[in-house]
């Protein structure tokens, strides 16, 4: 049955998904996965819970598809809902935080959560940022982006870097804050551009 | 603290280091002092959760979805016997004495299918599948009670061994007794029903009930696909009406399957994201999507499902369970780290088991594998085929393989995808000439460059530039130049002397050392090493296997070799690597030469 959808298309797919199609929301999924993703990530710190968090969003969004009319994008109606239970995780992750004696952790968390309570009225600009941060990843000079390539994206760690790069630990970590530091440059100017706030 | 200082811990926090209390202090107070410095930060503090994001969809992505296409199917399947059994309990109403709440809502039954990491309370609680499971159970109980306290309906199918009488059957004469297929099948049904989730008696045994559960689900399959392909029996009756008489229930059970724990060895637990950890003992039952954690260099769990396949989780391993079969597909299962190996037992064509992991997909009718999942991303998974045949495929691109019998094929991003011959479990590489006698399970090494064909071999070239100043002496006391490279010797041709120490491969003349490997399965293996020259005084020999130093500056005495035996190892790259000479400085033995002389290399694979 796939095979005559157009897999690219999120209304096709849609269509397929409200009949019960499963087929059809794993191409949902394939295509805003990454989206929903990198919106759990910029305030759950916890790579576990973040998959869990995204797993809980495309179920969530597959047993409500009867209530979506199309009033928002697919994609920010999907990050609304990751919204939601991302915030329902922050705030139960602050309670279990206040036992903690971690400072950084537990501050991190209270500003994270109180970023993520803001965040409600600017879903389509989140929508819009990993496209920007992709176009921005391409700028990027070669070396930052090998350095980029293997940490993030091959799961490299700091410390074998280092190792072969005859580096100290932390020299390659404020490589990557700097490196870091002009993806949000170039993310705001992208933003800026096309008129919405990083 | 200067803005600088901030910058230095906080990247220092972000590529994972840990920070002392003190330093977290200072970080938090630099944070609160200044709004923008705290702002700017967080947004690299987001951005380095994005980044990772990307590649977490890029190496998980497709499992990611995989995993949740199985919930959905799960539910949908749930969701079907609830259905159904909702409808008997209409037809049957429970009697009065059956407690409220023992149906369950459609939504809840994904939960059986889910994985929770600690702390996730979002939606419904995690301790819902048991619960879940329960209710489903007692669903089945009241529907045999309703049965057992209705009126008998017409005609009445009985459990084995007495075979119902088929009234309408033009055959049946006297006493003789005709079973239809459809009658039949609905038998086999409520035996499965019944296998699955009734209790055990003390003394029914568990590979007992796993026999029975197999032998059931034979015959029924046998059947459904006679039936769906029209054959009938020639003695067999036509259909009948197609209204169905019995009063059976259709359902298969799709999450209740008795899982169970065989054999623990060291440190074993059964725990789900959420937090839930217990150690894990002989006999427990394995629910779907709980992980199954072996750590510890000696820990094993043997898992056994109810159709007698088997799964050894080796040392440092994750595995789950993420679907248990249905009506319409086969079980499903996650290897998340580490290895295991499987023994499967044959299943349905149409529903295959299905081995997935991070990197790869292993769909199996029916064989024994072992299956490894790599610490390295580029060396991804690791499936070897002991017997029959497995479709391996990529995740990454969906490419695949057929993977036979003696074959292992690797799935990992950039990898030829092409199966290769498995490593055997036993291999002696002999070093030396070409006219070498080599014995069972040897294999010759004469120095040559690595070949992909041959499995093994040395880098850069065997003949390097000659060495000034230095030389050898050969078997017939005749002075050689030495090369740069490797050079295979016969020592002595003698009759009674071991010829492991005849021959062997020098190397490392000019002070340098020369790198050998072998790809090979990770795992662990037991490495034993010969150096020497029986006919000479010789050394120091050096040799380091996978880093680890075995020989270190010996000398060999004339007529003496130095043998270091069974020196266990782990293998985490895909290969075996060994590094030979490297004598410098006061190292260099009275002649003036840096080599080592390697006899032979044998490696064995440590199965636990």
């Amino acid at each position: 049955m796939l095979k005559e959808m157009n897999v690219d298309d999120p209304e096709e797919l849609l269509e397929q998904s409200r009949r019960g199609s499963t087929q059809a929301f794993a191409g949902i999924v394939r295509q805003y996965q990454s989206r929903v993703r990198a919106y759990l990530s910029r305030y759950v710190r916890d790579r576990d819970a973040v998959e869990d968090l995204a797993q809980d969003t495309f179920l969530l969004a597959y047993r409500s598809l009867a209530s979506y009319r199309g009033e928002s994008s697919l994609g920010v109606w999907l990050i609304g809902i990751a919204r939601n239970v991302a915030l329902m995780h922050v705030r139960d992750q602050a309670r279990r935080r206040a036992r903690e004696t971690e400072v950084l952790q537990e501050a991190l968390g209270r500003w994270l959560t109180d970023a993520l309570e803001k965040d409600g009225s600017r879903l389509t600009d989140r929508d819009q940022t990993l496209r920007a941060l992709e176009l921005c990843l391409q700028e990027l000079p070669e070396h930052s982006s090998a350095l980029v390539e293997n940490y993030y994206f091959k799961g490299r760690t700091a410390v074998e870097m280092a190792r072969e790069q005859g580096k100290k630990e932390s020299a390659i970590g404020m490589m990557l804050l700097r490196i870091r530091e002009i993806l949000g440059r170039c993310i705001r100017t992208r933003m800026a551009e096309t008129g919405v706030h990083a | 603290m200067s803005p600088e200082e901030i910058r230095d811990l906080w990247s220092r926090f972000l590529a994972g280091e840990e920070l002392s209390p003190e330093a977290q202090r200072s970080l938090v107070d630099a944070f609160e002092a200044d709004p923008e410095v705290r702002e700017s930060l967080l947004e690299n503090l987001q951005l380095d959760g994005m980044l990772h994001a990307m590649g977490d969809t890029r190496r998980q992505g497709e499992a990611f979805v995989r995993n949740l296409t199985d919930c959905l199917g799960a539910e949908h399947d749930a969701t079907r016997f609830v259905k159904k059994v909702e409808s008997r309990l209409n037809e049957n109403p429970p009697p009065p004495s059956a407690p409220p709440g023992t149906r369950r809502k459609q939504k809840d039954t994904t939960r059986l299918f889910r994985r929770r990491s600690a702390g996730s309370t979002s939606g419904d609680s995690a301790w819902k599948p048991a619960l879940i499971a329960a209710a489903a159970f007692v669903a089945i109980l009241l529907l045999v009670v309703a049965e057992i306290k209705s009126p008998p309906p017409k005609p009445v199918v009985k459990a084995p061994p007495a075979p119902p009488r088929v009234p309408s059957a033009p055959e049946s004469t006297g006493t003789a007794v005709t079973v239809t297929r459809e009658q039949r099948l609905e038998e086999l049904k409520v035996e499965e029903t019944r296998l699955r989730n009734e209790p055990r008696a003390p003394e029914e045994k568990p590979e007992d009930r796993q026999k029975k559960l197999i032998a059931n689900e034979d015959e029924r399959r046998a059947i459904e696909a006679d039936l769906a392909k029209g054959i009938r029996p020639s003695s067999a009756p036509a259909p009948r009406d197609p209204k169905p008489e019995t009063t059976t229930t259709t359902a298969v059970v799709p999450t209740i399957l008795p899982t169970l724990v065989e054999r623990v060895a060291g440190n074993v637990y059964l725990a789900r994201n959420a937090g839930d950890k217990r150690r894990a003992k002989k006999d427990d039952s394995v629910p779907v999507t709980w992980n199954v954690e072996t750590p510890g260099a000696a820990s094993v769990a043997l898992i056994r499902f109810s159709d007698a396949t088997w799964v050894e989780v080796l040392p440092n391993s994750v595995f789950r369970e993420t679907a248990a079969p249905t009506e319409s597909s086969g079980r499903k299962v996650f290897l998340t780290s580490g290895s295991l190996e499987s023994q499967i037992t044959k299943q349905s064509a149409d529903r295959p088991m299905v081995f997935t992991t991070p990197a790869g997909e292993a769909t199996i009718l029916g064989t024994t594998i072992r299956l490894t999942v790599s610490h390295d991303p580029k060396t991804g998974t690791i499936l070897e085929v002991k017997e029959g045949k497995v479709l391996l495929t990529r995740l990454l691109d969906r490419k695949s393989v057929e993977v036979v019998t003696g074959q292992f094929a690797v799935a990992a991003a950039g990898a030829e995808m092409a199966p290769q011959k498995s490593f055997p479990d036993e291999v002696l590489v002999k070093f030396g000439p070409a006219d070498v006698q080599l014995k069972p399970g040897w294999v010759l090494d004469s120095g040559e460059e690595f070949d992909a064909k041959r499995g093994y071999g040395w880098i850069g070239p065997k003949n390097g530039d000659p060495v000034p100043g230095l030389f050898w002496r050969d078997g017939n006391g005749k002075l050689l130049p030495k090369n740069k490279g490797r050079m295979a010797v016969r020592r002595v041709n003698t009759p009674g002397i071991d010829p492991l120490k005849t021959t062997d491969i020098t190397a490392g003349w000019a002070g340098q050392t020369e790198t050998w490997y072998m790809p090979i399965p990770n795992g662990r293996y037991l490495v034993s090493v010969c150096v020497g020259d029986i006919t000479y005084e010789q050394g120091p020999h050096h040799v380091w296997v996978e880093g680890i130093q075995i020989i270190n500056e010996k000398k060999n005495r004339v007529g003496e070799s130095i043998e270091v035996k069974d020196v266990l190892l782990e293998v985490k790259d895909g290969e075996l690597t060994m590094r030979v000479g490297g004598n410098t400085g006061s190292r260099v033995s009275a002649d003036g030469s840096t080599d080592s002389c390697i006899n032979y290399l044998l490696i064995k694979r440590v199965r636990k």
